[in-house]
Protein backbone atom coordinates (compact mmCIF):
# COMPACT_ATOMS: atom_id res chain seq x y z
CA UNK A 1 0.00 0.00 0.00
CA UNK A 2 1.56 3.34 -1.01
CA UNK A 3 1.19 6.31 1.31
CA UNK A 4 -1.18 9.06 0.25
CA UNK A 5 1.58 11.66 -0.10
CA UNK A 6 3.34 9.48 -2.68
CA UNK A 7 0.20 9.08 -4.75
CA UNK A 8 -0.43 12.83 -4.51
CA UNK A 9 3.14 13.66 -5.50
CA UNK A 10 3.00 11.29 -8.46
CA UNK A 11 -0.25 12.81 -9.66
CA UNK A 12 0.93 16.37 -9.12
CA UNK A 13 3.43 15.77 -11.91
CA UNK A 14 0.62 14.76 -14.30
CA UNK A 15 0.66 17.16 -17.28
CA UNK A 16 -2.29 19.52 -17.50
CA UNK A 17 -4.02 19.88 -20.79
CA UNK A 18 -7.07 19.24 -22.92
CA UNK A 19 -6.50 16.30 -25.28
CA UNK A 20 -6.42 17.41 -28.91
CA UNK A 21 -6.68 21.14 -28.10
CA UNK A 22 -3.73 23.46 -28.58
CA UNK A 23 -3.39 26.21 -25.96
CA UNK A 24 -2.48 29.77 -26.81
CA UNK A 25 0.33 31.73 -25.20
CA UNK A 26 0.08 31.68 -21.37
CA UNK A 27 -1.34 34.88 -19.85
CA UNK A 28 0.81 37.14 -17.63
CA UNK A 29 1.06 35.71 -14.10
CA UNK A 30 -0.88 38.62 -12.58
CA UNK A 31 -3.88 37.90 -14.85
CA UNK A 32 -4.22 34.20 -14.06
CA UNK A 33 -6.35 34.68 -10.93
CA UNK A 34 -8.73 37.15 -12.60
CA UNK A 35 -9.10 34.93 -15.69
CA UNK A 36 -9.66 31.87 -13.48
CA UNK A 37 -12.35 33.71 -11.53
CA UNK A 38 -14.08 34.72 -14.76
CA UNK A 39 -14.16 31.16 -16.14
CA UNK A 40 -15.04 29.48 -12.81
CA UNK A 41 -17.91 31.95 -12.26
CA UNK A 42 -19.61 30.63 -15.38
CA UNK A 43 -19.34 26.95 -14.46
CA UNK A 44 -22.00 25.23 -12.35
CA UNK A 45 -20.94 23.33 -9.24
CA UNK A 46 -22.16 19.76 -9.94
CA UNK A 47 -22.97 18.98 -6.30
CA UNK A 48 -24.58 22.29 -5.26
CA UNK A 49 -27.89 24.10 -5.84
CA UNK A 50 -27.34 26.95 -8.28
CA UNK A 51 -23.82 27.85 -7.16
CA UNK A 52 -20.92 28.46 -9.47
CA UNK A 53 -17.61 26.66 -9.14
CA UNK A 54 -16.08 29.98 -8.05
CA UNK A 55 -18.60 30.45 -5.22
CA UNK A 56 -18.83 26.89 -3.90
CA UNK A 57 -16.57 25.46 -1.22
CA UNK A 58 -17.38 21.82 -2.01
CA UNK A 59 -14.43 19.57 -2.69
CA UNK A 60 -15.61 18.85 -6.24
CA UNK A 61 -15.80 22.57 -6.98
CA UNK A 62 -12.38 23.20 -5.46
CA UNK A 63 -10.93 20.50 -7.72
CA UNK A 64 -12.71 21.97 -10.74
CA UNK A 65 -11.47 25.43 -9.75
CA UNK A 66 -7.89 24.17 -9.55
CA UNK A 67 -8.26 22.47 -12.92
CA UNK A 68 -9.57 25.73 -14.42
CA UNK A 69 -6.63 27.61 -12.91
CA UNK A 70 -4.10 25.17 -14.35
CA UNK A 71 -5.74 25.33 -17.77
CA UNK A 72 -5.84 29.14 -17.70
CA UNK A 73 -2.17 29.27 -16.67
CA UNK A 74 -1.32 26.86 -19.50
CA UNK A 75 -2.80 29.29 -22.01
CA UNK A 76 -6.22 27.78 -22.72
CA UNK A 77 -8.95 30.32 -23.50
CA UNK A 78 -12.31 30.64 -21.74
CA UNK A 79 -14.05 29.11 -24.78
CA UNK A 80 -11.66 26.13 -24.84
CA UNK A 81 -12.08 25.50 -21.10
CA UNK A 82 -15.88 25.82 -21.32
CA UNK A 83 -15.90 23.41 -24.27
CA UNK A 84 -13.83 20.93 -22.24
CA UNK A 85 -16.26 20.98 -19.30
CA UNK A 86 -19.26 20.79 -21.65
CA UNK A 87 -17.71 17.72 -23.31
CA UNK A 88 -17.53 16.05 -19.88
CA UNK A 89 -20.67 17.26 -18.07
CA UNK A 90 -22.91 18.50 -20.89
CA UNK A 91 -24.20 22.04 -21.40
CA UNK A 92 -25.81 21.81 -17.99
CA UNK A 93 -22.43 22.71 -16.50
CA UNK A 94 -22.64 26.22 -17.97
CA UNK A 95 -24.58 28.66 -15.77
CA UNK A 96 -25.50 30.76 -18.82
CA UNK A 97 -26.70 29.02 -21.99
CA UNK A 98 -24.44 29.29 -25.01
CA UNK A 99 -25.10 32.17 -27.39
CA UNK A 100 -25.89 29.69 -30.19
CA UNK A 101 -29.17 28.98 -28.34
CA UNK A 102 -30.57 32.35 -29.41
CA UNK A 103 -34.14 31.30 -28.59
CA UNK A 104 -33.27 31.03 -24.88
CA UNK A 105 -31.94 34.58 -24.90
CA UNK A 106 -34.68 36.06 -27.10
CA UNK A 107 -37.74 34.31 -25.65
CA UNK A 108 -37.89 36.32 -22.38
CA UNK A 109 -37.51 39.61 -24.29
CA UNK A 110 -40.13 38.53 -26.81
CA UNK A 111 -42.64 37.43 -24.17
CA UNK A 112 -41.97 40.60 -22.11
CA UNK A 113 -42.46 42.78 -25.19
CA UNK A 114 -45.70 41.02 -26.11
CA UNK A 115 -46.97 41.44 -22.54
CA UNK A 116 -46.23 45.16 -22.49
CA UNK A 117 -47.87 45.59 -25.92
CA UNK A 118 -50.95 43.71 -24.75
CA UNK A 119 -51.32 45.77 -21.56
CA UNK A 120 -50.77 48.97 -23.59
CA UNK A 121 -53.48 47.97 -26.06
CA UNK A 122 -55.90 47.26 -23.19
CA UNK A 123 -55.27 50.69 -21.64
CA UNK A 124 -55.66 52.53 -24.96
CA UNK A 125 -58.77 50.48 -25.84
CA UNK A 126 -60.49 51.23 -22.54
CA UNK A 127 -59.77 55.00 -22.92
CA UNK A 128 -61.18 55.06 -26.44
CA UNK A 129 -64.27 53.16 -25.33
CA UNK A 130 -65.09 55.65 -22.57
CA UNK A 131 -64.34 58.71 -24.76
CA UNK A 132 -64.41 57.78 -28.46
CA UNK A 133 -64.05 61.36 -29.77
CA UNK A 134 -61.27 62.24 -27.42
CA UNK A 135 -63.07 65.50 -26.52
CA UNK A 136 -62.83 67.03 -23.07
CA UNK A 137 -65.53 65.60 -20.85
CA UNK A 138 -67.90 67.98 -19.10
CA UNK A 139 -68.35 67.29 -15.42
CA UNK A 140 -71.61 65.59 -14.54
CA UNK A 141 -73.68 67.29 -11.80
CA UNK A 142 -74.03 65.14 -8.74
CA UNK A 143 -77.06 66.85 -7.17
CA UNK A 144 -79.74 69.53 -7.85
CA UNK A 145 -77.66 72.38 -6.44
CA UNK A 146 -74.72 71.55 -8.67
CA UNK A 147 -77.03 71.17 -11.70
CA UNK A 148 -78.45 74.59 -11.08
CA UNK A 149 -75.00 76.06 -10.58
CA UNK A 150 -73.73 74.61 -13.87
CA UNK A 151 -76.83 75.88 -15.73
CA UNK A 152 -76.22 79.40 -14.44
CA UNK A 153 -72.57 79.24 -15.46
CA UNK A 154 -73.56 78.12 -18.98
CA UNK A 155 -75.92 81.06 -19.33
CA UNK B 1 -76.50 49.90 -12.65
CA UNK B 2 -73.80 49.20 -15.21
CA UNK B 3 -73.99 46.23 -17.63
CA UNK B 4 -71.75 43.28 -16.83
CA UNK B 5 -68.64 43.32 -19.08
CA UNK B 6 -68.45 40.52 -21.67
CA UNK B 7 -65.35 38.32 -21.53
CA UNK B 8 -62.88 38.88 -24.33
CA UNK B 9 -62.84 35.41 -25.95
CA UNK B 10 -59.48 35.91 -27.69
CA UNK B 11 -57.77 36.94 -24.43
CA UNK B 12 -59.44 34.10 -22.54
CA UNK B 13 -58.38 31.46 -25.08
CA UNK B 14 -54.85 32.89 -25.32
CA UNK B 15 -54.48 32.89 -21.53
CA UNK B 16 -55.78 29.33 -21.27
CA UNK B 17 -53.39 28.11 -23.99
CA UNK B 18 -50.38 29.78 -22.34
CA UNK B 19 -51.32 28.55 -18.87
CA UNK B 20 -51.98 25.05 -20.19
CA UNK B 21 -48.59 24.94 -21.91
CA UNK B 22 -46.83 26.14 -18.75
CA UNK B 23 -48.63 23.58 -16.58
CA UNK B 24 -47.80 20.80 -19.09
CA UNK B 25 -44.09 21.71 -19.01
CA UNK B 26 -44.02 21.80 -15.21
CA UNK B 27 -46.04 18.57 -14.93
CA UNK B 28 -43.64 16.75 -17.27
CA UNK B 29 -40.80 17.60 -14.85
CA UNK B 30 -42.48 16.08 -11.81
CA UNK B 31 -41.37 12.56 -11.02
CA UNK B 32 -38.11 13.00 -12.90
CA UNK B 33 -34.76 13.07 -11.15
CA UNK B 34 -33.39 16.51 -12.04
CA UNK B 35 -29.84 15.18 -11.79
CA UNK B 36 -30.47 12.17 -14.05
CA UNK B 37 -29.25 13.89 -17.17
CA UNK B 38 -28.08 11.69 -20.03
CA UNK B 39 -24.30 11.64 -20.05
CA UNK B 40 -22.66 13.39 -22.97
CA UNK B 41 -19.89 10.80 -22.74
CA UNK B 42 -22.06 7.83 -23.71
CA UNK B 43 -21.16 6.36 -27.11
CA UNK B 44 -17.93 8.39 -27.08
CA UNK B 45 -14.36 7.22 -26.43
CA UNK B 46 -13.64 6.91 -22.74
CA UNK B 47 -11.07 9.48 -21.54
CA UNK B 48 -7.61 7.97 -21.15
CA UNK B 49 -6.15 7.82 -17.65
CA UNK B 50 -2.91 6.79 -16.00
CA UNK B 51 -3.51 6.17 -12.32
CA UNK B 52 -1.96 4.22 -9.48
CA UNK B 53 -4.00 1.79 -7.45
CA UNK B 54 -3.75 1.53 -3.67
CA UNK B 55 -0.94 -1.03 -4.02
CA UNK B 56 1.11 1.29 -6.22
CA UNK B 57 0.45 -0.50 -9.54
CA UNK B 58 -0.05 1.76 -12.54
CA UNK B 59 -3.22 1.44 -14.62
CA UNK B 60 -3.95 3.01 -17.97
CA UNK B 61 -7.17 2.60 -19.94
CA UNK B 62 -5.46 2.10 -23.31
CA UNK B 63 -3.75 -1.01 -21.92
CA UNK B 64 -7.17 -2.56 -21.30
CA UNK B 65 -8.41 -2.25 -24.90
CA UNK B 66 -10.17 -5.41 -26.06
CA UNK B 67 -11.79 -6.03 -22.68
CA UNK B 68 -14.93 -4.77 -21.04
CA UNK B 69 -14.06 -2.31 -18.27
CA UNK B 70 -16.35 -1.25 -15.43
CA UNK B 71 -15.22 1.89 -13.60
CA UNK B 72 -17.00 2.62 -10.33
CA UNK B 73 -16.47 6.01 -8.64
CA UNK B 74 -17.15 5.63 -4.93
CA UNK B 75 -16.23 6.75 -1.43
CA UNK B 76 -16.55 5.44 2.11
CA UNK B 77 -18.82 8.32 3.19
CA UNK B 78 -21.40 7.44 0.52
CA UNK B 79 -24.14 5.09 1.75
CA UNK B 80 -25.38 3.99 -1.71
CA UNK B 81 -21.76 3.08 -2.54
CA UNK B 82 -21.70 0.79 0.47
CA UNK B 83 -24.99 -0.79 -0.54
CA UNK B 84 -23.73 -1.64 -4.03
CA UNK B 85 -20.34 -2.89 -2.83
CA UNK B 86 -21.43 -6.55 -2.34
CA UNK B 87 -22.97 -6.58 -5.84
CA UNK B 88 -19.73 -5.33 -7.40
CA UNK B 89 -17.72 -7.89 -5.46
CA UNK B 90 -19.87 -10.78 -6.70
CA UNK B 91 -19.96 -9.37 -10.27
CA UNK B 92 -16.17 -9.21 -10.35
CA UNK B 93 -16.00 -12.94 -9.68
CA UNK B 94 -18.92 -13.75 -11.97
CA UNK B 95 -17.37 -11.86 -14.90
CA UNK B 96 -13.64 -12.66 -14.71
CA UNK B 97 -13.05 -11.34 -18.24
CA UNK B 98 -14.34 -7.92 -17.27
CA UNK B 99 -11.87 -5.54 -15.64
CA UNK B 100 -13.52 -3.86 -12.67
CA UNK B 101 -11.85 -0.72 -11.31
CA UNK B 102 -12.87 1.39 -8.36
CA UNK B 103 -11.93 5.07 -8.25
CA UNK B 104 -11.73 6.74 -4.86
CA UNK B 105 -13.74 9.97 -5.00
CA UNK B 106 -13.08 12.77 -2.48
CA UNK B 107 -11.94 10.45 0.27
CA UNK B 108 -8.92 9.62 2.39
CA UNK B 109 -6.87 6.61 1.38
CA UNK B 110 -6.44 5.24 4.95
CA UNK B 111 -10.25 5.22 5.37
CA UNK B 112 -10.65 3.47 2.01
CA UNK B 113 -7.98 0.96 2.93
CA UNK B 114 -9.67 0.18 6.25
CA UNK B 115 -13.08 -0.16 4.58
CA UNK B 116 -11.78 -2.58 1.95
CA UNK B 117 -9.96 -4.68 4.55
CA UNK B 118 -13.18 -5.01 6.51
CA UNK B 119 -15.66 -5.45 3.64
CA UNK B 120 -13.53 -7.19 1.04
CA UNK B 121 -12.00 -6.16 -2.25
CA UNK B 122 -12.05 -8.11 -5.50
CA UNK B 123 -10.54 -5.56 -7.89
CA UNK B 124 -8.09 -2.63 -7.88
CA UNK B 125 -9.04 0.78 -6.55
CA UNK B 126 -7.39 3.84 -8.10
CA UNK B 127 -6.40 6.93 -6.15
CA UNK B 128 -7.63 10.22 -7.64
CA UNK B 129 -6.46 12.77 -5.06
CA UNK B 130 -6.74 15.79 -7.34
CA UNK B 131 -10.10 14.67 -8.75
CA UNK B 132 -8.77 14.97 -12.31
CA UNK B 133 -10.09 11.58 -13.39
CA UNK B 134 -13.52 12.36 -11.89
CA UNK B 135 -13.63 15.64 -13.84
CA UNK B 136 -12.48 13.86 -17.01
CA UNK B 137 -15.41 11.47 -16.62
CA UNK B 138 -17.88 14.24 -15.74
CA UNK B 139 -18.57 12.82 -12.30
CA UNK B 140 -20.71 15.06 -10.10
CA UNK B 141 -21.33 12.70 -7.19
CA UNK B 142 -21.03 9.10 -6.15
CA UNK B 143 -21.73 6.41 -6.95
CA UNK B 144 -21.34 6.68 -10.69
CA UNK B 145 -20.42 3.68 -12.82
CA UNK B 146 -19.15 3.58 -16.39
CA UNK B 147 -19.40 0.55 -18.66
CA UNK B 148 -16.70 0.70 -21.30
CA UNK B 149 -16.84 -1.67 -24.27
CA UNK B 150 -13.86 -3.55 -25.72
CA UNK B 151 -13.35 -0.77 -28.30
CA UNK B 152 -12.89 1.82 -25.56
CA UNK B 153 -16.31 3.43 -26.01
CA UNK B 154 -18.45 4.34 -23.01
CA UNK B 155 -21.53 2.18 -23.49
CA UNK B 156 -23.43 3.36 -20.44
CA UNK B 157 -23.09 5.62 -17.42
CA UNK B 158 -25.17 4.75 -14.38
CA UNK B 159 -25.76 7.49 -11.81
CA UNK B 160 -26.65 6.10 -8.40
CA UNK B 161 -26.37 2.60 -7.00
CA UNK B 162 -26.29 -0.32 -9.41
CA UNK B 163 -28.85 -3.08 -9.36
CA UNK B 164 -28.17 -6.66 -10.33
CA UNK B 165 -30.50 -6.74 -13.34
CA UNK B 166 -28.95 -3.63 -14.93
CA UNK B 167 -25.43 -4.84 -14.31
CA UNK B 168 -26.12 -8.29 -15.80
CA UNK B 169 -27.92 -6.79 -18.78
CA UNK B 170 -25.04 -4.44 -19.54
CA UNK B 171 -22.40 -7.15 -19.17
CA UNK B 172 -24.32 -9.79 -21.13
CA UNK B 173 -22.08 -9.14 -24.12
CA UNK B 174 -18.96 -9.67 -22.03
CA UNK B 175 -19.78 -13.35 -21.54
CA UNK B 176 -19.93 -14.11 -25.27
Amino acid sequence: MIPLWMATAALAAEPVGIPGVEPGPPPPADQVDANTREVASGLRCPVCQGLSVADSSSKTSIEMHLTVRELVAAGYSKEQINAFFVSRYGEWVLLAPESSHWIVWLAPLLVGGLGIAWIGSLVVGSRKKSNPAGAPVAPKPSDDYERQLLAEVDE
Amino acid sequence: MSEPTKPNIAVLVGGLVLTGALVAVLASGFGRDPKALPSVLEQKPAPEFIKSDLDGNEWRLSALKGRWVVINFWSTWCLPCKSEHPLLLSAASEYPDVQFLGVVFSDEIPKVDAYLRKNGSAYPHLADPDGRMAIDYGVGGVPETFFIGPDGTIVKKIVGPLDEATLNQLLEGAKE
